[in-house]
């Protein structure tokens, strides 16, 4: 009987190498073949993520995505890529041919060139101009949240949400107030399709519902005087904003539109869309008189509808922001989105129907021939 | 674009006994450095002897073995280059040969499931200097070394075949003190039950 125990005492099992001994030639072919190998499976991988890249690019060449290549003013678009200034100050590029040039960057002057459609969070500095040049267009500001949109006829629109700024062109100069927007430079008095920014103030104001709140003080002069988060949010710091806020809980915001749309956009722009719901549903609930519930309720429809993909929701949101502005610059896009949504939610008779209503409203808009598949489908 | 590290800087002389007696080839520059030659040639010339037993005693199969030397050095090529002391060579190379053996063991697990070749013999295994009985022991214990865990096998072999301490065994093996002597019991109770069950 062998005892395993007692040879191991004595020592290590002696056994012999089975090694060949052959020269290192082998080796070095081995290498060569590895790396070969390597280099194929480079190969292939690049092919497949290649493949993969226009596969994708394909499936989203809906009705979706073509709607978001001319995405609206109005509301961020959360996928897009965002360009941060020195200073806190953020622009989200609206549509994948959206181009943001940064030609001059001081701290007194900052100056943009945009080609698409891009929204801007500027942050409020008295002592620098931030001017975004958009085409024959040149919107100045000082801190305020705006929207500007080349349209592919050839003018700029441009919407603002807070605050004012300044759009000037060849031959003119304008400014437009929180709530105001318009097409620039400004088209003959009987277009259709673009109206002037004077016809715009007189029939485009949202809704102002009788038992709706007053409208609420301009935002500089409720933000930033208490609490901390709206100081962060007003330096473009969303992430120490948002933890601020959250910090303090439903109290830290107040029942006003400027400070739930700031909280909204706290929310989204440090990466929090869910929480960002809460206060736009609040602001088009409590405030639908306000000049901002439009772009709120506009803004929830994106939020529910790109980030948390829950386009039933967003169909709502979409139609309460054409209700709440029925002739405003968000109307026709917010029609657009609810066909979108509609489709998206499975609801193909919805969706069909509200197309038909888009081309039958703006039958040269801009999102005629992709509403034009919807409807014939 | 010259690679910073073309020559292994020599620290230290290799301590006596090991592989490396014969030494490096050295060559002196200006500056009274001495380098070696990280050429393959050169390595495998002082290590394959040494990579090649340990894989023996590992796997116990000479065609696994060849394959695991091949890839221990087309390792080395760019491994051993960012290694400045000669004397973490030998240990950079037991090591990557323990981890390319229990790959090549957890392949062997599993091409098992398909293989129907029979059980190869491990005859040829032993020392020519042991005994009947040792030769013996070797063929039942490798058999019987085929049925357990990769990590124990790894163990155990390092230990009572490899002949090294435990802390090395740990060391080598990746792992820490505890678990290696937890392998090298658990592997060693298995033998001998198994090898207890194969007597008549």
């Amino acid at each position: 009987m062998i005892d395993l125990d007692a040879h191991v005492a004595k020592g290590p099992l002696r056994v012999r190498s089975l090694w060949s001994g052959e020269g290192p030639e082998r080796i070095a072919r081995r290498v060569l073949r590895r790396r070969r190998l390597s280099f194929a499976l480079d190969v292939v991988v690049a092919v497949a993520c290649a493949a993969l890249v226009v596969l994708g690019s394909r499936h989203t060449a809906t009705v979706a995505a073509r709607l978001a290549t001319s995405a609206p003013p109005g509301a961020a678009a959360p996928a897009a890529a965002m360009e941060t200034f020195r200073d806190g100050s953020v622009a989200e590029l609206l549509g994948r041919d959206a181009d943001l040039r940064v030609e001059q960057e001081t701290p007194q002057r900052v100056v943009a060139r945009l080609q698409g459609g891009a929204r801007f969070r500027v942050v409020h500095n008295r002592q620098r101009t931030f001017e975004v040049q958009a085409g024959e267009v040149r919107v100045r500001v000082l801190g305020t949240i705006f929207s500007v949109v080349q349209l592919p006829s050839g003018p700029t629109q441009v919407l603002v949400e807070e605050g004012h700024v300044q759009v000037a062109w060849l031959g003119g100069a304008t400014e437009l107030q929180s709530g105001e927007g318009g097409v620039f430079p400004p088209p003959d008095a009987g277009s259709a399709e673009s109206p002037s920014p004077a016809a715009l103030a007189d029939d485009a104001q949202p809704l102002s519902g009788a038992s709706s709140p007053p409208p609420a003080p301009d935002a500089h002069a409720t933000i930033g005087t208490r609490g901390t988060w709206r100081d962060a949010a007003m330096k473009g710091e969303y992430g120490q904003a948002y933890d601020e806020l959250a910090a303090s809980g439903h109290e830290g915001v107040r029942d006003e539109a400027a400070d739930l749309m700031l909280a909204a956009d706290v929310a989204r722009l440090s990466g929090h869309p869910e929480q960002a719901t809460a206060p736009l549903r609040r602001l088009c609930d409590r405030h639908p008189g306000d000049r901002r519930a439009p772009v709120a309720a506009f803004t929830l429809g994106r939020v529910l509808l790109d980030d948390l993909g829950r386009p039933a929701e967003a169909a709502a949101a979409f139609e309460r922001a054409r209700l709440l502005w029925p002739r405003g610059p968000l109307a026709e896009d917010a029609l657009a989105r609810e066909a979108d949504a509609w489709a998206r939610a499975g609801h193909a008779d919805r969706a069909r129907a509200i197309a038909e209503q888009y081309l039958a409203r703006y039958p040269a808009g801009r999102h005629a021939d992709v509403l034009r598949n919807v409807a014939s489908r | 674009m010259t690679s910073p590290r073309a020559k292994l800087r020599l620290i230290a002389p290799e301590p006596a006994g090991g592989p490396s007696d014969s030494g490096p080839r050295l060559r002196a520059d200006d500056t009274g450095t001495t380098t070696i030659e990280p050429s393959l040639d050169s390595l495998y010339e002082q290590y394959a002897t040494f990579v090649g037993a340990m894989a023996s005693r590992i796997l116990g199969r000479a065609v696994e073995v060849d394959d695991v030397v091949q890839d221990v050095f087309a390792c080395a090529v760019r491994g051993l280059r960012r290694r400045e002391d000669a004397r973490e060579i030998r240990g950079w190379l037991a090591k990557v040969t323990v981890r390319r053996c229990v790959r090549q063991l957890r392949f062997r697990r599993l091409w098992a499931l398909v293989d129907m070749a029979p059980t190869p013999s491990y005859d040829r295994l032993a020392d020519p200097a042991a005994g009947p009985e040792e030769r013996q022991l070797l063929v039942e214990v490798y058999r019987a070394l085929d049925r357990l865990p990769s990590g124990e096998r790894v163990a155990w072999v390092l230990r009572n075949v490899e002949g090294e301490t435990l802390e090395r065994v740990a060391l080598l093996a990746g792992c820490s003190l505890a678990t290696a002597k937890r392998r090298i019991a658990s592997a060693h109770d298995k033998l001998r039950r198994d090898l207890e069950g194969r007597r008549p």
